[in-house]
């Protein structure tokens, strides 16, 4: 495999630990909510998770099956309390602000994205979720100087695995498959989406996770990932 | 793609993996716990064989509610055990265990040692979180812990677990359990009673935290007697506690006048009390700072008490937590030399494994021994020492303002808003942080004197400027000032009262910065100004509504200032390192709601506003309309949009470093444009302090 043009990166659980940020977003949004009502905490819980699942399957695979607005929104309607507009928004912003806040980057990921400026090679998000919250999740990593084009599912009218997202940024760049490099945590979407078009797949790996058979690469953080493109490809 | 490409990569990541794992935290730890479990086995050092394994072994073969008593009729040495019961009662389950199993007893000291040992370890990964390897590296491979416990079997870090723990309970405000840390730190080891006053000068010399130590005292209490009355009812341990020796080595560093000797060390310390004292405010990093200086400074000052430097050590991780690599080497260096010395001193070892060697300058070395072994540790020691001193206590800006406090001047014009600014900044400082002091309460007459026909509040003149002067400044030199208020409701002064300085003096009034006085001794001059409609909105409302006018008066009142206003207010303007100007996006309609406005900011300083606006978009989803150089110097914001208290509070964590040591921990954050004059005043704030400023 020669040196990619540009590299095509997830920004969810790629870059920074997803579950963490989500997990205290989440519980912050169900403690508001059952401390303005008389909600029960597992009422909540388990309001939100079935508005979850109904959003999802009503929209299908697309940007707006993960807008926590409508979430809110279909609980609370769920609750019987119908569309409470300012409730939903406050739960809204709620949320976002505590998982912006709980958001950390993974050890050496703004280290990997500098390097690759150095190197010339341009970095472009191809991800799932709204324009919206990624622009404001990667301004607060403070790494939007480092990337070079955003694409997200809302912009591709798509998620991934579908091609669409992918084509996206491989026109953006003006590029082809093969000369770029898919860079994700999830085989399913980030890697079969990007190998069915003939992108090869880096696999970013948790501390327990077994790297994808047909990853190109399995690495577990970015300092590795970091010294295996310079001992392999000898970037300038 | 081929195969090849395949399994390269693969290769290289498993390699990558591994090497990863060898240098990795969980490694390090392993390695650690290896080291510590080897030097248990291979080892008993000779105070634990001779003095603590004996005693306690006679305790449990004999035993009593007084085994220091039963200890000492048996013709049991008096510098056995010179601890109390809580010392006591950690060590007797491992021992008693071990003689269950029927293993030396030195191995139930050993293993106890061990969890302590880990329960230090996790403590610090508290107050140091996210940072696994710096601390392996710092604390679980240090030879300091592994050497003076596992080789020489010193008990410190018992009493250094509770003290641990007793700092974490300040991180977490859990203030009750700060006290029943710090009493079972002292009771376990009677030496660390040497700590308590830094823990109380800490909350005495941090009006943040002050009305918190009342709790501490309470947990400290109510614990007490648990500790304390078993030792009060055995007399042995009185006697025995005597004989311990870390009292008597207080006085083996001497200076003698005469023939007299004099203890340097006492000296030293109450002298390091005294300093301390004098601070004027403390935060937590200067506190931590502080006191490992001391207790390091006490460790080099006695080198014949090694086990003396544990004191100093999760104070010491956590200064090299925040340290350049120059002052994680030295401490580090120390550390190890330290541990050497001590290891050959009182492990009946001859010499230090690496001067075992038979290359001449060792043997000279060897030869010299005692003296150059205790110049190299004095030296490395007392060169760390100097260099935290210099870096982490000189150049802190609290320590560096310790001696006066902050002036923070708000000039404008009546009706703009100062007093509520001011307000709201010591709602984030804290008001038990800040003194206020207003130019309304020097006004020359009262309200309804016959002067206010014929001239203005405006007027210099018709205000005791210079009392109001001498009361800034004087408040600004951290001493009490009596003065009078002005009724607002009443139009009357009040009769003299006493109001003390603090660390923050706000001066708020309509010709603060007019004074050049006042002006050069501000280390932070705002000034308020307002779209003159919403001005005149805003004080019709607030004289009429609140303070009782007549419409026609407050009108008449606004048209007859005008020329005073344009005279001797607006010119305070250009004097400010800070303006705030507020413009109403719509028509204003009387007595009704004033809609959203647009928040003009010049700042002197204004370099960070790129920064600043990021994070208003990004987290406050704020419009920021336009920002960059304008004329004199000033940068400009101009910023629309309604933050909520909480993004405000977030930006400000982003923004200063630190921030905790700067606000209230229970900083109130205002909503919409108010919270973003605090965000801007806390901000300037922070750069004022990091300025070289007179």
């Amino acid at each position: 495999m020669s040196i990619p043009r540009a590299i095509l990166l997830d920004l969810d659980n790629t870059l920074y630990p997803y579950q963490t940020a989500h997990q205290a977003a989440h519980q912050l949004m169900v403690e508001t909510l059952c401390r303005h009502t008389s909600i029960q905490p597992s009422d909540a819980e388990s309001a939100i998770s079935h508005a979850k699942q109904m959003v999802k399957s009503r929209l299908g695979a697309v940007a707006a099956s993960h807008h926590r607005l409508l979430y809110i929104q279909t609980a609370l309607e769920q609750l019987g309390l119908r569309s409470q507009v300012v409730l939903s928004l406050e739960l809204e912003q709620i949320y976002w602000h505590c998982f912006l806040r709980s958001m950390v980057l993974f050890e050496g990921a703004y280290n990997w994205l500098d390097q690759c400026r150095l190197w010339g090679i341009p970095v472009v998000i191809v991800t799932d979720l709204t324009v919206q919250i990624q622009f404001r999740k990667l301004a607060y990593l403070a790494i939007d100087p480092l990337i070079h084009y955003v694409v997200t599912s809302e912009e591709a009218g798509c998620e991934k695995p579908n091609p669409a997202p992918f084509e996206l940024a491989l026109h953006k760049l003006q590029l082809q498959p093969a000369d770029t490099i898919m860079v994700g945590d999830n085989p399913a979407t980030d890697g079969r989406g990007a190998m069915a078009l003939g992108i090869p797949f880096f696999h970013k790996l948790d501390t327990h996770s077994v790297a994808d058979q047909q990853a190109s690469l399995g690495f577990y953080d970015y300092a590795q990932l970091t010294h295996w493109m310079t001992s392999q490809w000898n970037p300038i | 793609m081929g195969c090849h490409l395949h399994q390269t990569p693969f290769k290289m990541a498993r390699i990558g993996r591994y090497l990863k794992a060898l240098m990795g935290p969980q490694a390090l730890f392993l390695i650690g716990v290896f080291i510590r479990l080897g030097l248990i086995l291979a080892l008993t050092p000779s105070i634990v064989s001779t003095w603590y394994v004996p005693f306690m072994s006679h305790s449990i073969a004999n035993w009593s509610f007084d085994p220091w008593g039963t200890w000492l009729a048996h013709g049991g040495d008096p510098q056995a055990f010179p601890y109390g019961y809580s010392m006591w009662l950690t060590l007797l389950p491992g021992i008693v265990m071990s003689h269950w199993m029927g293993a030396p007893a030195y191995f139930g000291y050993a293993i106890t040692l061990l969890l302590t040992d880990l329960i230090t370890l996790k403590l610090l990964t508290r107050l140091i979180p996210n940072r696994p390897r710096f601390l392996m590296i710092t604390y679980w491979l240090s030879p300091i812990p592994i050497l003076l416990s596992y080789a020489l079997g010193f008990n410190d870090l018992i009493p250094i677990a509770w003290l641990t723990l007793a700092l974490v309970a300040i991180q977490t405000h859990r203030f009750g359990l700060v006290g029943v840390a710090l009493m079972a730190s002292i009771a376990t080891k009677f030496s660390m009673i040497l700590a308590a006053p830094f823990f109380i000068l800490f909350f005495f010399k941090n009006n943040a935290i002050r009305h918190q130590f009342k709790p501490v005292v309470i947990g400290a209490l109510l614990v007490s007697p648990l500790l304390w009355l078993p030792n009060l009812l055995s007399g042995s341990i009185s006697s025995m506690l005597i004989y311990n020796r870390e009292v008597q080595k207080l006085a083996s560093l001497t200076w003698s006048i005469g023939t007299d000797p004099v203890a340097l060390l006492p000296l030293a310390y109450g002298l390091a009390l005294y300093s301390i004292w004098r601070t004027r405010r403390l935060n937590f990093n200067l506190f931590i700072t502080i006191t490992g200086l001391i207790f390091l400074g006490l460790a080099l000052l006695s080198p014949s008490t090694p086990g003396w430097i544990l004191w100093a050590f999760p104070f010491l991780i956590l200064i090299q937590a925040e340290s350049d690599r120059i002052t994680i080497g030295l401490i580090g260096t120390y550390a190890v030399l330290h541990s050497l010395l001590a290891v050959t001193y009182f492990s009946g070892w001859p010499t230090p494994p690496i001067l075992l060697l038979q290359h001449p300058i060792w043997v000279f070395v060897s030869q010299q021994g005692h003296l150059m072994n205790l110049t190299l540790l004095l030296g490395i020691g007392g060169l760390a020492w100097f260099r935290l001193w210099r870096d982490r206590v000189i150049s802190d800006p609290f320590f560096r303002r310790s001696r006066t406090p902050f002036l923070l001047g708000i000039a404008g014009d009546s009706g703009v808003g100062k007093d509520t600014l001011q307000q709201a900044v010591g709602d984030i400082l804290g008001p038990h942080s800040v003194s206020t002091i207003s130019g309304d309460d020097y006004h020359s007459w009262d309200r309804h004197q016959p002067m206010w026909k014929v001239m203005t509040h405006l007027n210099p003149l018709a205000n005791h400027l210079d009392g109001f002067q001498n009361d800034v400044l004087t408040l600004a030199s951290g001493t009490q000032i009596i003065c009078r208020e002005y009724n607002h409701h009443t139009g009357k002064m009040s009769t003299p009262h006493p109001k003390r300085s603090n660390d923050f003096v706000i001066a708020s009034g309509l010709h603060v910065l007019l004074l050049p006085s006042i002006r050069k001794r501000c280390h932070l001059s705002i000034y308020l100004d307002m779209d003159e409609s919403l001005r005149r909105h805003l004080k019709i409302s607030r004289d009429v509504g609140e303070r009782g006018h007549s419409l026609e008066s407050v009108l008449a009142n606004i048209e007859k200032r005008q020329m005073d206003a344009n005279r001797f207010i607006h010119p305070q303007r250009d004097w400010a390192d800070l303006v705030f100007k507020l413009i109403p996006l719509h028509s204003l309609i009387p007595n009704a709601p004033i809609g959203p406005c647009r928040l003009v900011v010049h700042s002197r300083y204004g370099e960070w506003f790129q920064r600043l606006q990021r994070d208003l978009i990004v987290i406050a989803g704020l419009s920021v309309v336009t920002w960059g150089e304008i004329q004199d110097g000033y940068f400009e914001i101009q910023i629309e949009g309604d933050p909520k208290p909480n993004d405000l509070s977030l930006i400000a964590s982003r923004l200063i470093p630190h921030a905790e040591n700067l606000l209230d921990p229970h900083a109130k954050w205002g909503a919409g444009s108010i919270g973003l004059m605090q965000l801007f005043t806390a901000v300037h704030i922070h750069l004022a302090l990091h300025r070289n400023h007179p």
